[in-house]
């Protein structure tokens, strides 16, 4: 009974508004407080020493009396020293950048907004509370030798679960107002919590992040650890809010419809589309307090993971040779915590004169293997205009792919263009690659020479399969933006090819370039996982409003798969044939590409935003992709919308055929 | 007249199966209309199409043929909706709210403020006796709860018409009371209600007039008293005869007419009175977890939401504007809901001046014409003008003093309504029964 009664006490007090306000204070100053001290004891460090080039490992050598070698060498030595200051110039950004306290202020941010939440929907003890015995418990791992993940776990799940739970008070507040749309939405939040189905799909989650950091292996490369935190978590947080989200949203329409508690909303003055829009604010209402959370756990344990030593340092940006960065920290702060533009290299450029001479060839010939010589003259027109049709496309399929293939000892130049942003930065750019072969044997160890117009050559031992980088200068892109780079399959140095043939997949040659921070290009991304689950959760809604719990929830699962699935379609098409060796059409073949066609094209918009896979490559989601991809998403979504409205006014609520 | 509040003119409903061929024609032809201010009945036997008449009403159905205009516009209007309340067949409710929960969810749905919200809430859960289970989540209510929330939702905007399918389903008996006493409290305050049920005691009292459908099309409509009184008997009533008084009467009567008496019975009290009774006794003794008994009908309901100078206008004009009785209906005009309390005064002093008009006023109750029921609630009455004397004008008393003079008669604190209430009850047989002896009546 005491406690109780201290309980209510307490209750009483949080629920104050002059205990809101002094809490408020406190919350705001220990934040700037704590940035404030943060930023001082990061100045107070010793600032890293730079890393400069020694010129004296770059002299000019002595003349050989022959000029034009003379001037080569002297070529090649400018080159690796410029090569060596670009690499230098990276080294010194990251090490300036570790001094900066963006993240740690970005992140104490999101924690004080939190905070100032739970303070003023009254449960700023409770909360307290709450994460002291988390801290208590995580304190008490640790103790018993279950070690600091353990224990970072355990506050991380109270955290999320406090933070969800605040948010979701929060939105209640939001959606207080009258109205149907407002009552509807908030309705929709009340029993998205109160559903058991529901829960299960946030529990999982919430405990999914929270254990996610105990499996990752300490061992790893930095870098491996880190990307596979974010793919595992954001892919992971996304596909279980998605489906949350489906059948949360057919759920409530359709078991409302089912079990008649939708006669009592709609005998109100309730128009069909506030009905629609209630519901579809609330889940998305939902979908973003998850998403709030998810995505502030998973950023907040990123820069944690960024702030642990890589591989080869003592302690984090601190090398144990003493000198610059290792390989491991220049690939996370380059290439996987940042936010890079890549070009690819254009396709080749055909002889279109001879293409269209080859063409006809192929085409007089394949008539002449299919017999095709007799008929009338429209038969054979017809004819002739489908096998043009498809050598045209096979043809050119072929090409390119052969373009991307370099045979032993042979070289292939591929052209980039679009570097003028690069260019004008004038900082390093980094050459990205991964080759294959035809057994990718592990045992076999190749070696290649790279070399941009107007540079000089690089011999990089490679592994298949993997991605390789390179820094190089931004004086190898010529004024129009543009780079030419020449790749060989061999040693150059040595004159010795390979044992076999290399090969590009269409995604395995890129320049990029740094334009943009991790934490801006982390929002964005987040904004088009929510912009998706908006989509998502229309989908499912306008399904349910005809059909029946269980189709609908079919017909929306099938929707998303092939949303999510229609990268790989698309790119799986290409090298997809519909015709066997002799050029026999395969009718099995045609439909389903003729199906995956469609497919690919309809959520081709969806499929191309990528953000999970952009986030873990460290690849720019520019705010115009944002934008567009969110104008095409939600104009989707209205279609949509008006569709649902529509049938939804057709139906009569008092017949269910969906049992 | 004014013009009718819902309209149904040759309205068929045929459901249609997946391949849209014709699978059951549920409605055929109907035709009837609501008036304004009446209690009207749908009654019918299980699958004679009242509740796709109520579904087609509201727009939940489509009419095959026929036209539905309320409020003179078809059902599918939305903003007629602010203007009705329903109550289905079961109260379909969301399980994961509770009572208040549930009540504040469909205010928000008329965009009611939130002052009028809570006032409303608070009187209506205590009105239906859930204010003790106002935060339990609704799916733990019994079927009796369930239906007093249903029923609470359905008055939450302060309807003009009131649709009520099956409303006494799943109560018991002192709940079933409480609904009929509230509808026929509505009527009287110048709201239409639609009662749909196949309870047929439940319909008689509270009903102006009715339509009984079977097989989806009409067979009978008219009041109680056009369908019901039977024009060739005369019911007598009096205390403790012996046989040969009786002997006596029945001379008298075949020396008169051509018949004589046909049926010498003792009355009996109803198992409803019993059961009533029993729980009132009881209730002061015991606290329930469940729904407790209701408390006073809500203001809002009975038009006393009123406000400083409209409260002011309305206690002036009570006492300025004489009130003329209508016998036969209700005063129209903008003081409906004053001239309506006037009228029930009337009515109320016709039963004293009635129950007083014999040699023996505890003793006798003399009824001619139609049974005159004074123990149990009763519609404002009409009373025929061959044996009710003529009434003079009087100035209406006040709401309370007509609420206190009907709850007086309804527990029996008055002799000559104790005595009353025994002898009506002498004839009075239920629902079932009669409808076993018309012999019509299907389940």
């Amino acid at each position: 009974m005491k406690l109780r009664s201290t309980l209510a006490d307490l209750d009483r007090v949080q629920q104050s508004r002059g205990f809101k306000i002094v809490a408020t204070c406190i919350a705001l100053g220990a934040a700037i407080a704590i940035c404030i001290a943060y930023g001082l004891y990061k100045s107070s460090l010793e600032s890293p020493s730079k890393v400069t080039v020694d010129a004296s490992e770059y002299q000019a050598l002595a003349p050989t009396g022959d000029e034009a070698a003379d001037k080569e060498a002297a070529a090649v030595i400018a080159e690796q020293r410029s090569a060596a200051e670009a690499t230098s110039q990276i080294i010194n950004e990251i090490l300036s950048s570790k001094q900066a306290i963006s993240g740690f202020v970005i992140g104490a941010g999101v924690l004080t907004a939190l905070a100032l939440v739970v303070i003023w929907l009254g449960l700023g003890l409770t909360y307290l509370g709450l994460l002291m015995v988390s801290a208590l418990l995580a304190w008490l791992s640790i103790l018993v030798g279950r070690g600091k993940d353990l224990g970072i776990a355990s506050v991380g799940l109270v955290a999320l679960i406090a933070a969800f739970t605040a948010l979701m008070q929060m939105l209640r507040l939001a959606f207080a107002g009258t109205g149907p749309v407002m009552a509807i939405a908030r309705n929709t939040l009340i029993e998205a919590v109160r559903m058991k189905v529901s829960l299960i799909f946030i529990v999982l989650m919430v405990f999914g992040l929270a254990a996610l950091p105990l499996v990752l292996d300490s061992e790893q490369p930095l870098r491996y650890r880190i990307q596979s935190f974010l793919q595992f978590s954001t892919a992971g947080s996304f596909w279980l809010i998605a489906l949350l989200v489906l059948t949360f949203s057919v759920a409530s329409v359709a078991t409302e419809q089912r079990d008649k508690v939708i006669w009592q909303t709609m005998t109100k003055p309730v128009a069909a589309w506030q009905y629609i829009l209630g519901k579809w604010l609330g889940v998305v209402s939902i979908a973003a307090a998850l998403l709030v959370v998810s995505s502030s756990g998973i950023f907040l344990f990123t820069e944690y993971l960024r702030s642990q030593p890589a591989i080869g340092e003592s302690e984090s940006y601190v090398s144990r040779t003493g000198q610059g960065l290792t390989e491991d920290r220049l690939i996370v702060e380059t290439q996987v915590l940042t936010a890079r533009t890549t070009v690819r290299p254009l396709p080749l450029a055909l002889d279109e004169a001879q293409f269209e001479k080859n063409l006809q060839d192929r085409v007089e010939s394949e008539m002449q293997t299919l017999q095709q010589t007799t008929g009338t003259a429209e038969e054979l027109r017809s004819k002739r205009a489908y096998l043009r049709e498809t050598i045209s496309t096979s043809l050119r399929r072929s090409v390119q792919m052969a373009y991307r293939v370099i045979p032993p000892g042979q070289a292939v130049i591929y052209r980039f263009e679009g570097l003028n942003a690069a260019k004008a930065s004038n900082r390093p750019v980094i050459l990205r690659f991964k080759l294959e072969s035809g057994a990718n044997r592990p045992d076999a160890s190749f070696k290649i020479t790279v070399q941009f117009a107007g540079a000089s050559p690089s011999v990089i031992p490679i592994g298949l399969g993997q991605f390789h980088t390179l820094p190089i200068t931004p004086r190898i892109i010529n004024e129009s933006g543009g780079a030419d780079l020449q790749v060989i399959n061999g040693d150059i140095s040595t004159g010795q090819p390979n044992e076999g043939a290399l090969s590009f997949s269409p995604e395995g040659l890129e320049i990029s370039y740094s334009s943009g921070g991790f934490q801006a290009n982390f929002f964005r991304c987040v904004a088009v996982l929510w912009v998706k689950l908006g989509f998502l959760a229309m989908l499912a809604i306008a399904a349910s409003t005809f059909l029946s719990f269980s189709v609908a929830s079919l017909v929306s699962m099938a929707a998303f798969l092939a949303a999510e699935g229609a990268g790989f379609v698309n790119s799986a098409l290409e090298n997809y044939w519909t015709e066997d060796e002799k050029g026999n059409v395969l009718i099995v073949n045609t439909i389903t590409a003729k199906i995956a066609t469609v497919v690919g094209a309809v959520f081709k918009v969806y499929a191309d935003l990528r953000p999970t896979s952009r986030l873990v490559e460290g690849i720019e989601l520019s705010l115009g992709d944002v934008l567009a991809g969110t104008v095409v998403l939600l104009g989707i979504t209205g279609i949509l919308y008006a569709v649902a409205v529509f049938i939804f006014r057709k139906r009569e609520l008092a017949v269910y055929s969906g049992n | 007249m004014s013009d009718p509040l819902v309209v149904c003119q040759q309205v068929s409903k045929v459901f249609k199966d997946f391949w849209r061929r014709d699978r059951a024609k549920a409605v055929n032809a109907l035709t009837f209309d609501i008036r304004p201010r009446e209690v009207f009945g749908l009654l019918g036997p299980n699958g004679s199409g009242k509740s796709t008449t109520i579904k087609m009403i509201l727009g939940l159905l489509t009419p095959t043929s026929g036209r539905i205009a309320l409020f003179g516009k078809p059902p599918t209007d939305v903003s007629i909706k602010r203007r009705i309340g329903y109550l289905p067949e079961e109260s379909y409710m969301y399980g994961f709210l509770n009572a208040r929960e549930t009540l504040e969810y469909y205010a928000k749905l008329f965009e009611l403020d939130y002052r009028t919200r809570v006032k409303r809430i608070d009187e209506l859960l205590d009105m239906l006796g859930l204010t003790n289970a106002q935060f339990r989540p609704v799916r733990e209510y019994s079927k009796g709860m369930q239906r007093r929330i249903g029923i609470a939702q359905a008055l939450i905007n302060d309807p003009d018409l009131l649709i009520l399918d099956e409303p006494t389903t799943g109560l018991d008996p002192i709940g079933t009371k409480q609904i009929k006493e509230l509808i026929i409290e509505l009527g009287r305050h110048g709201k239409t209600v639609l009662l749909s049920s196949h309870l047929l005691a439940d319909v008689e009292d509270c009903v102006d007039r009715l339509v009984i459908l079977y097989g989806g099309q009409k067979r009978a409509e008219g009041t109680c008293d056009d369908l019901l009184v039977s024009q060739s008997k005369t019911l007598i009533e009096a205390d403790t005869l012996d046989e040969a008084t009786v002997a006596e009467i029945d001379r008298l009567i075949r020396s008169r007419t051509d018949g004589g008496i046909t049926k010498v019975a003792k009355p009996r009290q109803s198992l409803e009175a019993l059961f009533i009774d029993i729980v009132e006794r009881a209730k002061s003794e015991i606290v329930t977890s469940g729904a407790t008994a209701g408390g006073n009908t809500a203001s809002f309901l009975k038009g006393e939401e009123v406000q400083g100078d409209a409260l002011i206008e309305q206690l002036v004009l009570k006492s300025e504007e004489p009130v003329l009785a209508d016998v036969g209906g209700r005063a129209a005009g903008s003081q409906a809901a004053v001239l309506a309390a006037a009228a029930a005064a009337a009515d109320n002093s016709v039963i004293g001046d009635l129950l007083a008009a014999g040699s023996n006023a505890d003793t006798r109750n003399v009824t001619s014409g139609q049974e005159r029921e004074a123990g149990r609630p009763t519609r404002g009455g009409q009373t025929s003008s061959t044996s009710a004397p003529p009434l003079a004008p009087r100035v209406a008393p006040s709401q309370e003093a007509i609420d206190n003079s009907l709850i007086g008669g309804l527990m029996g604190d008055g002799g000559g309504n104790q005595a009353g209430r025994s002898g009506d009850q002498g004839e009075k047989k239920s629902g079932p029964q009669s409808g076993a002896d018309r012999g019509g009546v299907g389940r």
